[in-house]
């Protein structure tokens, strides 16, 4: 008797495991499928791509100014972390073409530019923050920015950092 | 027999349950994800563009608050763009900030423009603000705008 409790229970839980899969990946790409639908053009196409790059960025960016802030980080793993987001704008914008978005991923890219020069400038590595600060400096300067001085910048990045550690999203 | 019976009524009724479980679970988290991706990216749009507004030359700023409220009027045709009560007043907020570039280039009529329509899109947020009170808005801001950047 309790054996086939056991098995009828063990049979229910399989069951319920494969329905829960079974409703869940229909449901979840319908809403998917809902939320897209009336962008299904290439001017649509264009405007996801230019979403997606978008909100991962400010995520990574989100991510980044919170480590940054978090003693608990080291400059490796910030370093890392830095490191990612610039990887993800440069794959991302080959596949934008709106100059004003490119203008935007070239800000984050400065910003984050800044961020890696006083990672590297905090961990001791004078040259490294110098080459940083300048790759910063040329991008914000191609982005319109009207004051690029190095003080200039550390004092906004710093201002960015508790901002953005906690965005208006997690208020 | 009997057995077989009882054990292929433990699958079955596991398998509805499951499913009608995953499918409500699976609406539900999947519009959340939707609509915490759309404020991200909103929100991102947003602040980068404001960025633009505070440290860019003119023409630059310009371009990334007209792009703000192009990128708003696509994202609010988005189903989880529905409960988003920020991207209206953010895109009012955008075109408040280019009635003000547009003051500071000398044209008024353009100026005057923007700021019917950020009073037509804080409309849509049910604030029904007077265009008075917008335009003293828009010359603060101005003004505040040129005690930093003197003309040359």
């Amino acid at each position: 008797m309790f054996k086939k409790a056991v098995l009828f229970s063990l049979l229910f839980l399989a069951g319920a495991g494969s329905g829960l899969y079974a409703g869940w990946k229909p449901s979840a790409s319908r809403e998917r499928v809902r939320e897209w639908h009336s962008f299904d053009n290439p001017e649509g196409h264009e405007f996801f791509k230019t979403y997606d790059l978008i909100a991962r960025l400010w995520s990574l960016n989100m991510g980044s100014a919170g480590r940054l802030q978090d003693p608990k980080y080291g400059s490796e793993a910030r370093r890392e972390y830095l490191n990612s987001l610039l990887d993800i704008a440069q794959k991302g914008r080959p596949q934008v073409t709106d100059p004003a978005v490119l203008t935007l991923i070239d800000v984050e890219t400065g910003i984050t530019y800044v961020r890696l020069a006083m990672v590297e400038e905090a961990a001791g590595n004078l040259p490294a923050s110098q080459t940083w600060m300048q790759k910063a400096q040329t991008t914000l300067k191609q982005a319109g920015w009207k004051d690029c001085s190095e003080a200039h910048l550390k004092e906004l990045v710093k201002t960015l950092n508790q901002r953005d550690s906690c965005s208006r999203l997690c208020s | 027999m009997k057995a077989l019976k009882l054990y292929g009524i433990a699958v079955s009724s596991g398998l509805l349950l499951g499913a009608l479980v995953g499918w409500h679970f699976g609406r539900t988290i999947t519009s959340g994800r939707l609509a915490w991706e759309e404020m991200l990216a909103a929100d991102a749009y947003g602040q980068l563009s404001y960025l633009q507004y505070l440290r860019a030359d003119s023409e630059h700023a310009r371009q990334a608050l007209l792009g703000f409220t192009d990128f708003s009027k696509s994202i609010s045709k988005l189903p989880s763009a529905k409960g988003d009560k920020a991207l209206p007043v953010d895109t009012g907020r955008t075109y408040l900030r280019l009635a003000v570039l547009a003051e500071l280039a000398g044209n008024a009529s353009l100026s005057h423009e923007y700021v019917l329509k950020a009073q037509e899109t804080f409309r849509t947020t049910g604030a029904d603000i007077p265009e008075e009170k917008l335009n003293q808005q828009v010359t603060k801001l101005a003004e505040a705008a040129r005690s930093v950047v003197p003309p040359s």
